[in-house]
């Protein structure tokens, strides 16, 4: 089972925002949004929690597991 | 910006033609003392004020490249390299004024001058290929600036990134002096003497770089130092490096043991780098892997 995400839907829905902006708005590197998207890199609880916020939605809608 | 990056570019012409100047001055120089001819007392001269005045640009160069790094907010390898050079450069400068000193007093006293020219001639070789890098660098910044702006970042990897490439650079300089300094041909009492000084002075460039690091993360709460995972990559960076040199020691404890590697003073250098090394390395793979 992987950790699989929407946040760059989210991030091209939301006035197509760059890797760089959510990170500042979030409070982590761009690098780190880089490897959460590309599923190399599961968040901590705290920032899964202030991603879905910032897009104002439920964690469960950008975050999901994925069946092998 | 721009303007201190023209000037810089400027700077580096000037430089090279001074060391090639030196260089030409020097070589000259070497070949009338061979020749057992005298030397204009002048040629002193001009080679200090120009050894002073390559030495002032080298500081110019590397605070170049330190707000270089400051607008970008980006991680260069080439960069990099070239700040590294220069510490390495400013040092063989030391070199050279102590070198060209031995050599004068060998020549009042007529002595026979032996390694002493070179040592000079590889120090003019290391300036001038710092003043070439700075060159480059300053000439590719200019394009870049023309269609690079800086960019926002809250939190910046950038810094985190160059402090563990210094890491790898300064390791594999740390290596290649450690082991030209064991097979050159000299007496074991100055060997041991200058593994110690080339150490401390290869870890420079690091401990500026990792310093500054820490000056900018000091007001910080510690959990706030590293991106989770920045946090997440230094400590399997530093579980592979523990698990990789406890192995290496291992390895070295029995070589001293059956007495198969003689000079024992670089284990400890030898040490230093190679966790340098394989810390800074991993680290920086860690980091950049998902890209």
């Amino acid at each position: 089972m992987k950790l699989g995400n929407n946040v760059r839907k989210y991030r091209f829905e939301n006035n197509e925002m760059t890797q760089q902006e959510l990170a500042n708005e979030v409070g982590v590197t761009r690098l780190t949004i880089h490897s959460i998207e590309k599923g190399k890199f599961a968040p901590s609880t705290l920032l899964a929690l202030k991603i879905a916020k910032f897009f104002n939605t439920t964690v469960e809608q950008i975050f999901y597991i994925e069946e092998d | 910006m721009k303007k201190i990056n023209y000037l810089t570019l400027v700077v580096s012409i000037v430089m090279l033609c001074m060391i090639m100047v030196n260089t030409f001055t020097l070589f000259n120089a070497k070949v009338m003392i061979d020749n057992n001819k005298v030397i204009n007392t002048g040629v002193s001269a001009s080679v200090a004020t120009l050894i002073i005045i390559v030495a002032s640009l080298h500081f110019f160069g590397l605070v170049n490249l330190y707000l270089q790094y400051k607008y970008f907010k980006n991680v260069e390898l080439f960069r990099t390299f070239t700040f590294v050079m220069g510490f390495f450069s400013l040092f063989f400068i030391l070199v050279n004024v102590v070198m060209l000193q031995e050599i004068g007093n060998e020549y009042t006293m007529n002595h026979t001058i032996t390694g002493e020219w070179n040592l000079v001639f590889l120090s003019l070789f290391t300036q001038g290929l710092f003043a070439l890098l700075l060159f480059i660098q300053s000439f590719v910044t200019c394009k870049k600036l023309l269609n690079t702006k800086p960019v926002k970042k809250v939190k910046d990897e950038s810094l985190f990134l160059t402090v563990h490439q210094v890491g790898i650079i300064t390791a594999i300089a740390g290596f290649l002096l450690l082991y030209l300094v064991n097979n050159s041909m000299l007496p074991k009492q100055y060997v041991n003497g200058l593994l110690f000084m080339l150490s401390v002075i290869a870890l420079v460039p690091y401990i500026i770089v990792a310093s500054y690091w820490l000056n900018s993360v000091r007001k910080t709460r510690f959990i706030d130092w590293f991106d989770e995972k920045q946090l997440s990559d230094v400590s399997r960076g530093a579980l592979v490096t523990l698990a990789i040199s406890v192995s290496i020691s291992v390895v070295f404890y029995f070589l001293s043991t059956y007495n198969i590697m003689i000079n024992t003073t670089i284990y400890f250098p030898l040490y230093i780098f190679e966790t340098l090394l394989l810390f800074s390395g991993i680290t920086f793979y860690l980091s950049k892997k998902s890209i």
